[in-house]
């Protein structure tokens, strides 16, 4: 066989490694290097999960603390409707003239401000027509539909007088610890 | 209506334990891994405090805690399609329904001392959920039986009538 200008660059390179490096060595940086590696991501897409990982959900990233009237207010990070803030409610009372839900569904958002996760209550305001006004749909912890409990398109006016629905609280459960 | 709103957050801000004062106007509750289980997968429905919609979805506030009173009853809530189906663990059900029949469901007037449910226990129970029964009348007929053996509170009877009603 044809020994080509690759085949002569390896040669001197391995004898010049084995005339070097005792096999030992060589064994110890190459054990070295196998546990090390994975401690250095090298690719930036990698790096870049790494990052997303301890610091929440895409929504999290984006939300603000300040105006409820906007869908990424912390607390809206899993709800689907019209906001009642923008109704004549606010995230934890009904517009008059609307009955709450006695039953909802219970997700987690993190607040910005202090990167702790809060139980949130997306609770339905029913009983007269749709507000139509700041429609919002976040899926944080949603389950499909076959999971109701925990489903954000479900109409929560479980346990109202109608199933008429006017738009969605979004209130303050407590601390996850 | 608002009146109604206020009370409901409110309960929602105080029910379940200490309220701890995170910010100067605000008291947040704290929420044990067992309670934010509970409430994640069962409270919206049942209720924060175990109270929600009579007629619409079973009472647990002062009242589960008596189907340990029977054998068919300890077996009957965690076969409960919504129970045994749920994403929980069996670490985690077993603890979440330990925490609904003994904090959340204890009967007002006390009742009989009952074992907590074992992790196993749990496991065993839920492999048989009942998906093939007609509930209402399963119940109807669990609930009799506790109240052979036992003295159950009222409001245990007043869930099948209701929704019978309902129809």
């Amino acid at each position: 066989m044809k020994r080509t200008g690759v085949d002569n660059w390896g040669e001197r390179l391995t004898r010049r490694l084995a005339a070097q490096l005792s096999r030992r060595s060589a064994l110890a940086r190459l054990g070295a290097l196998l546990v090390a590696a994975p401690a250095f991501p090298l690719l930036p897409v990698q790096r870049a999960r790494a990052a997303d990982a301890s610091t929440g959900t895409d929504f999290s990233r984006a939300a603000q603390t300040t105006d409820d009237q906007a869908c990424n207010y912390w607390r809206y990070c899993g709800i689907d409707g019209n906001l009642c803030s923008c109704c004549g409610g606010s995230t934890h009372s009904c517009p008059p003239g609307s009955q709450p839900s006695p039953t909802s569904w219970i997700g987690s958002c993190i607040n910005p401000a202090d990167q702790r996760s809060y139980l949130i209550a997306y609770r339905d305001c029913c009983g007269t027509s749709v507000c139509n006004k700041c429609g919002c749909l976040n899926t944080d912890h949603a389950m499909p539909i076959y999971r109701p409990q925990a489903n954000n398109h479900v109409i929560w006016c479980i346990g109202t007088n109608t199933f008429e629905y006017h738009c969605s609280m979004a209130v303050l459960v407590g601390l996850a610890e | 209506m608002i009146l109604r709103s206020c009370v409901l957050a409110l309960v929602a801000t105080s029910a379940l334990g200490a309220t701890p004062q995170v910010s100067p106007t605000r008291p947040v509750t704290r929420l044990s891994a067992t309670q934010v289980a509970y409430l994640t997968h069962c409270g919206g429905c049942h209720g924060i405090e175990g109270i929600s919609a009579p007629g619409a979805v079973p009472t647990l506030r002062g009242l589960t805690g008596s189907f340990l009173c029977t054998q068919q009853g300890r077996e009957f809530i965690i076969r409960l399609p919504d129970v045994g189906l749920s994403m929980l663990s069996d670490r985690e059900l077993a603890e979440v329904m330990n925490f609904v029949v003994f904090d959340i469901g204890a009967p007002a007037a006390g009742g009989r001392p009952a074992k907590p449910y074992t992790v196993a226990e749990v496991a065993r129970l839920r492999r048989q959920p009942l998906t093939n029964t007609g509930l209402t009348a399963y119940r109807n007929q669990v609930v009799a039986g506790l109240a052979v053996k036992c003295r159950v509170p009222a409001a245990l009877h007043v869930y099948a009538a209701q929704v019978a009603s309902s129809r």
